[in-house]
């Protein structure tokens, strides 16, 4: 069989070196596919430091050491990536880490209960170092049965999930094909269209018939398997039953002969036998993938092997395939199946292509650059007419599933009898063979008995011949003649019972005919019904198959939709992207305007309130002056009143003495009176009309007076109409800037969020990387790397071998022998080291039997980093570790610098340094603590923990 | 029927991430208009859940279906309490008086006699499969009542040591801790630093994550962050987890036994709002003297459980706290030669309380001994249905794990819709 391989693979590589010639390389397929189909924006690829954090990562599982980086940094000559790229491939440490990786993808973290991880994985490095083709390594590890010692880690797959055939079936799904089954094990899958019962039972067919053996718990477990048992299956929602015979993921059932009970084992089940069928159902799956790999097969690890790189698959989840879960891009997942199949499925040349392409040096950080989006418009446009077409084309593809169904349906139940036959006329087979062995049996039994009568009627006979000779010759013996009769009676007694036997015997030998004529009748009668139902099962493996051709199509078309859905919901995020940002400058342009406007109406608020109250002043003081002129107005018309009065007095004294003077004559002491009483009042008459004038200039100051303050008055009341007018304008115009800012802010929350989704897009689309976290091996040794522990076991290492075994002084410039000397002590110090590396296994791995690249974040792992005695001991300064270093240095800038490069792989930036400055004058006379702070808090910062 | 996942157009953001842009949301919405998702996810926000696993197969004729006077009976009475015409077991006499904050399921069939099958149905909801791993129900209430911003952990289980694997594919920060009364590891600061040296570094690193996330940031990364600071918070509550703080009066209220100081802690835990947390009570297994063994037994149960139960109705917590008292079978009302029952899973009880289950409710009924379902019967995946009802939850929705889509429980079984609110 192993010889079938490599011919096999010898044909392959045949074709595909030709296939390779006439094609310009992967890589450059790669990146036309991805660019041509890229819908936003593209990252730039990475510099240097960035490049060998990430390839040392995905290569060695740790971050380059310091002088790897500046090594790598510092190398001047073209191609260096490429060359850096061939050079890891092939180091020992990259062999080691992807048997880790195989290890892990295959086994995801199970072991040790019947084979030792350590082995499984030399097993895995082995098949590395000599790029073994993978069909043929998976071939290897699904026929493994644990009996072939050479190879007996490789039965680790199936030991160490005990030979559970569910176990089995979803993870060979999972992990070979690309498809998780197992929600299809009860029913056809709830939630995914294309996964269904059958599938999963066809794949089930291969294991239902395996069991873990091994009655000698001392001895190593072994796989056995027996000849009988089905893959039947019953659906708990519809009660649908079936039976299928094996069949892969995406491949077509195969065909099997029915052998009939007695042709069935080479060795026979027995107790504490392992018994081997003649027709081995784990040999059928193990050729299936040997010769004829189903695409599914070369897709899952083309896949695979590039999410290996690229941290994502072109399908992700990478076992969850399916039309509702397409690949980003078809066309970059079939040239990568195709290649990886072509190229004789081997992993480390796909591996190298990949890491040359400009896909896999893409930063993180994605450009603002716009596409042109008139074209992004066309595109969704059409895409979603295709859409549209697609789903047309569906439904009539379900109509003609459905039909195929009903003659699949009817042929399953035509064949059910004849089934039910084959059964009875198996059962018969059965007995006919117990029948026969019994028959045989006792025909064997008495057959010996008549062959050792015989012998003893000939002995007798024997005996009796020369017994009579002796009594014919030696007469009147008489005890010679007593046993001669003894001897006839024997004789006679025995040949009775002899011709007894052979009676029975006959008959026996008759039984034992029937039984073997019944049982080659019913062998025969068996042979014409497993004849009879061959038709059937043909038919129905035929319907089957046209029914899976058909959900291939119906998936296919599925997958196109939903591809062209994924991509106008990214044409559209951009388009979205775009408008947003059209309508921020709007409103931004809107915001300034409007606070344009609360300016100037601040300002023009500001001097009314000025002028308000200049006007104010002014009616106080017109107010005031009125008020004032009033009062005089009134005391000038009081004194007038007075003069008045008292005039009027004058005038009545005066008619009183004109009176008394004409009753009296001439009077003289009387004319005197009146005399005066006249000058007096014409005194008076005259004051009152200087009074008079007075009242009256007075009236007209008034009245001015008065007729201003009513216009300074009126004045002023319009001001305060105007202000209130202008309040309320600069109110508006306040709420108009709130309202303004809200919306800005909506919109740049949007814009965040649509950009996030461009961002992620990109990624998933293979435009700009991902930020992935590291695995935990990754994590552990990077750890080890970064803080020096890992220099440290190397320096100890390389001592111990070198005094052990004193270098020459010959050999003192031997370059070869130092290398070689080196290596070996990095080899021990990775094995000195493993013990602390377990400890971020068992902190930062998921569960053994989960699928391991999920990401979690623990507080157990925080408080790990934070407080825990293996990081405090690793950060402490120890001769020439890290901190040592740092604790060391004067100047601040090669201390950061230091730092940064160990921790982070890259130079600080000036505000970096400047911070680690400030850090350690904060903490003054504390350096040697101080470093071990910074070097605490970038070791537990994100850019470490993650790839980018 | 099918739920379709956006495929490649939507980004799968986790639960998380969505409740937590749901409750920004609802900051907001609170003013004005309360959405409804925004009220259900503040719904099942506050809810909390405690197990109390009564570990070898408690018998449902001493407890919660007795069934005196009866050939299968034994020699116990049935006590009136709480509820008019509900009566238990007069080994319950103090539990008696809060079974109007409790309900019994009565119609249980879990068809298993086996205790490995019997407590994997119980805690996950379904039968135990080859090849299949599931969460617990811990770990699916850890998960689905995370509170994003408490440095707890979600999934407690009393006594114990370690974080233990039951959580599947949920990851191992779902699974349960086992608290025995002394801090997690790790959660005393380093000897070499102060809390003010300690500020100054983790200053360092937010500063160096700031920078670098300014650039670009997604769920992972804010997960790694926030489990830094969970840390912190931690550091800052390792005392929840000493029983010891809680006042004498309660210790002795409680009784100093183990499984008297379980129930103290686990208030101490649900008062600090841990979603999820599982006692247990062992020495149910009777298959001799049966009668002796439950009298001691639910002797010990009845009065820290009953106090227990009286705490969190008085503290207000029995609104938003599920209470459940499970086992992984019941016992035969056949009664063995030697006084004892043995396994038993066709008809035997649960009792439950507190979230949004009715109070005071029996659901199901066996016959007149004990020895079918006659009325409502129900198995182990319609209880686990029903007890992430109860605190709020969707159970025929999913988890979205890294774009793997998994139920919440068995889609072929469903809730008992008339026993919650």
């Amino acid at each position: 069989m192993r010889h079938a391989y490599s011919i096999w693979f010898l044909i392959a590589c045949i074709c595909s070196a030709n296939l390779f010639a006439q094609k310009p390389p992967l890589h450059t397929e790669i990146d036309k596919i991805i660019l041509d189909e890229s819908v936003g924006p593209v990252a730039a690829v990475v510099d240097d430091a960035k490049f060998i954090r990430r390839l040392s990562l995905d290569l060695f599982g740790r971050i380059p050491t310091r002088s790897e980086l500046d090594q790598f940094v510092a190398d001047q000559s073209p191609n260096k990536r490429e060359h850096f790229v061939d050079q890891y491939l092939n180091d020992a440490e990259c062999h080691d880490y992807l048997s880790v990786v195989l290890d892990v993808m295959l086994m995801e973290r199970r072991g040790n209960k019947h084979v030792k991880s350590d082995e499984f994985r030399v097993y895995l490095k082995k098949a590395i170092e000599q790029d073994k083709p993978l069909n043929v390594l998976a071939s290897e590890i699904l026929a493994a049965d644990g009996t072939d010692e050479r190879i007996r880690p490789a039965a680790a797959f199936y030991l160490e999930r005990d030979v559970e055939p569910h176990l089995l079936t979803r993870d060979t799904g999972r992990i070979f094909f690309g498809v998780d089954l197992q929600c299809a094990q009860c029913h056809n899958h709830p939630l995914i269209d294309d996964y269904l019962q059958q599938d999963y039972y066809g794949l089930h067919a291969f294991y239902v018939r395996s069991k873990l053996f091994q009655p000698d718990k001392k001895k190593p477990a072994l796989i056995a398997e027996s000849a009988t048992g089905e893959a039947n299956f019953k659906s708990v929602f519809t009660d649908r039953e079936g039976v299928i015979g094996g069949r892969v993921p995406g491949g077509t059932e195969l065909a099997e002969v029915s052998l009939k009970p007695g042709d069935q084992y080479s060795v026979m089940p027995a107790k504490n036998v392992r018994q081997i069928p003649r027709l081995s159902r784990l040999s059928m799956l193990s050729e299936n993938i040997a010769k004829s790999p189903s695409p599914a097969f070369a897709r899952n690890f083309a896949n695979r092997i590039w999410a290996m790189m690229m941290k994502r698959g072109v399908v992700e989840p990478v076992d969850v395939h399916h039309s509702d879960n397409p690949p980003v891009s078809p066309k970059l997942m079939a040239l990568l199946s195709k290649s990886f199949a072509d190229g004789g499925y081997r992993i480390k040349p796909l591996l190298r292509e990949i890491a040359f392409s400009n896909a896999y040096q893409r930063s993180h950080i994605l450009p603002s650059l716009q596409p042109d989006l008139e074209q992004a418009r066309m595109k969704a446009e059409e895409l979603k007419k295709h859409q549209e077409k697609l789903a047309t084309e569906l439904a009539g593809e379900q109509k003609q599933i459905d039909a195929t169904i009903e003659g699949f349906d009817k042929a399953v139940a035509a064949a059910k009898p004849i089934r039910a036959e084959v059964q009875a006329s198996f059962k018969k087979v059965e007995a006919a063979l117990t029948a026969r062995t019994t028959a045989e049996a006792k025909r064997n039994a008495v057959q010996k008995q008549h062959d050792e009568q015989q012998a003893k009627l000939k002995l007798l006979r024997d005996a009796q011949a020369k017994t009579k000779a002796a009594v014919d010759g030696i007469k009147d013996d008489k005890d010679l003649a007593a046993a001669l009769v003894t001897i006839n009676n024997r004789t006679d007694a025995a040949s009775k019972a002899a011709a007894q036997t052979e009676e029975q015997l006959k008959k026996e030998q008759a039984a034992f005919a029937t039984a073997e004529n019944t049982l080659k009748a019913a062998q025969v009668a068996a042979d014409a019904v497993i004849a009879a139902l061959k038709p059937h099962d043909d038919k129905i493996r035929t319907l089957r198959n046209q029914l899976f051709d058909s959900r291939a199509k119906v998936s296919s078309v599925r997958e196109q939709v939903n591809i062209a859905k994924a991509k106008v919901s990214a044409l559209e995020s951009l388009l979205v992207f775009d408008m947003l940002k059209v309508k921020m400058s709007v409103e931004n342009e809107k915001r300034s305007s409007v606070e344009k406007l609360l300016q100037e109406k601040t300002n023009l608020l500001t001097k009314l309130i000025v002028d308000l109250k200049k006007q104010q002043t002014e009616a106080d003081v017109a107010n005031k002056y009125v008020t004032q002129q009033q009062q005089v107005v009134t005391s000038s018309r009081a004194k007038l009143k007075t003069i008045s009065d008292t005039a009027s007095k004058l005038q009545k004294s005066l008619g009183e003495a004109n009176a008394a003077l004409k009753t009296l004559g001439a009077d003289e002491q009387l004319q005197q009176a009146i005399k005066l009483i006249s000058e007096s009042k014409q005194r008076v008459e005259q004051q009152s009309g200087e009074a008079q004038k007075l009242v009256m200039a007075n009236e007209a100051m008034l009245k001015l007076l008065t007729e201003t303050a009513t216009s300074v008055n009126q004045a002023h009341e319009k001001s305060k109409q105007i202000v209130a007018s202008v309040e309320k304008q600069l109110t508006a115009a306040k709420s108009q800037v709130a309202t303004s800012i809200q919306a800005i802010e909506s919109l740049r929350s949007q814009i965040d969020s649509q950009w996030k989704s461009i961002v992620d897009d990109s990624s998933r689309r293979f435009a700009s990387a991902d930020l992935t976290h590291l695995s935990p091996e990754q994590l552990g040794w990077s750890l080890m790397i970064a803080t020096g522990v890992y220099d440290r076991q190397v320096t100890a290492e390389l001592a111990k071998i070198n005094k052990a075994q004193p270098l020459p002084k010959e050999s003192a410039n031997d370059t070869q022998l130092i290398a070689q000397r080196q290596k070996q002590a990095h080899q021990n110090a990775k094995a000195a080291l493993l013990g602390s590396l377990k400890s971020f296994i068992s902190l930062y791995g998921l569960s053994p039997g989960e699928p391991q690249n999920e990401f979690f974040a623990t507080t157990e792992q925080s408080l790990f980093v934070a407080n825990g005695s293996v990081i405090q001991s690793w950060l402490n300064p120890s001769s020439g570790n890290l901190t040592d270093r740092l604790a060391k240095e004067q100047d601040h800038t090669v201390l950061a610098t230091d730092l940064y490069k160990s921790v982070l792989c890259r130079r600080p930036t000036e505000t970096e340094v400047r911070e680690v400055g400030e850090y350690l004058k904060r903490r003054g006379e504390a350096k040697s603590q101080a470093v071990q702070e910074l070097a605490w808090g970038l070791i537990s910062s994100a850019e470490f923990r993650f790839r980018h | 029927m099918k739920q379709r996942k956006a495929c490649n157009s939507d980004h799968h953001l986790s639960e998380r991430r969505k409740f937590l842009g749901l409750l920004a949301g609802g900051a907001l919405a609170l003013n004005g208009s309360r959405s409804q998702t925004v009220a259900s996810e503040l719904k099942k926000q506050n809810k909390r859940v405690l197990v109390v696993f009564l570990a070898g197969g408690v018998s449902q004729l001493e407890t919660w279906d007795p069934k005196p006077k009866t050939d299968t009976g034994g020699p116990f009475r049935a006590i009136p309490t709480a509820v008019t015409g509900v009566h238990i077991s007069e080994l319950l006499p103090k539990t008696a008086l809060h079974m109007d904050k409790l309900s019994i399921i009565r119609g249980l069939n879990t068809n298993n006699g086996d205790h490995g099958k019997g407590s994997y149905q119980m805690q996950y909801g379904r039968n135990q499969m080859p090849g299949v791993t599931i969460p617990h129900l811990g770990a699916v209430c850890a998960r689905s009542l995370e509170r994003p911003t408490s440095p707890l952990p979600g999934n407690i289980r009393i006594p114990g040591g370690g974080r233990s694997s039951n959580s599947a594919y949920l990851g191992p920060k779902y699974g349960s801790i086992g608290v025995d009364g002394k801090p997690p590891a790790n959660s005393s600061r380093h000897a070499s630093l102060t809390p003010e040296i300690d500020a100054m570094r983790n200053e360092f690193r937010r500063k160096a994550n700031e920078r670098f996330l300014g650039q670009r940031s997604n769920t992972e990364t804010e997960v790694y962050t926030q489990s830094y600071e969970q840390a912190l918070g931690l550091m800052e509550k390792r005392d929840v987890f000493d029983v010891n703080q809680e006042p004498t009066k309660d210790h002795e209220r409680y009784g100093k036994h183990d499984f008297g100081q379980h129930c103290l802690m686990a208030r101490r835990l649900l008062e600090n709002d841990v979603p999820f947390v599982q006692i247990e009570h062992r020495n149910y297994d009777t298959h001799n003297e049966n009668f002796n063994f439950h009298l001691e037994q639910l002797g010990e149960f009845d009065t820290p459980f009953a106090t227990l139960i009286g705490d969190l109705h008085d503290r207000g917590l029995m609104e938003s706290t599920l209470v459940i008292v499970m086992s992984e079978f019941g016992r035969t009302p056949k009664i063995n030669v030697r006084y004892g029952r043995d396994h038993w899973g066709k008809a035997w009880s649960v009792c439950l309380g507190g979230a949004l289950v009715k109070p005071g409710a029996v659901v199901g009924m066996t016959n007149k001994n004990g020895t079918e379902v006659i009325e409502r019967e129900v198995d182990h995946g319609d209880l686990f249905h029903t007890y992430l009802s109860a605190v709020g939850l969707d159970s025929m929705s999913s988890f979205d794990v890294g774009g793997r889509e998994f139920p919440l429980a068995d889609p072929a079984r469903g809730a008992i819709s008339e026993l919650i609110m």
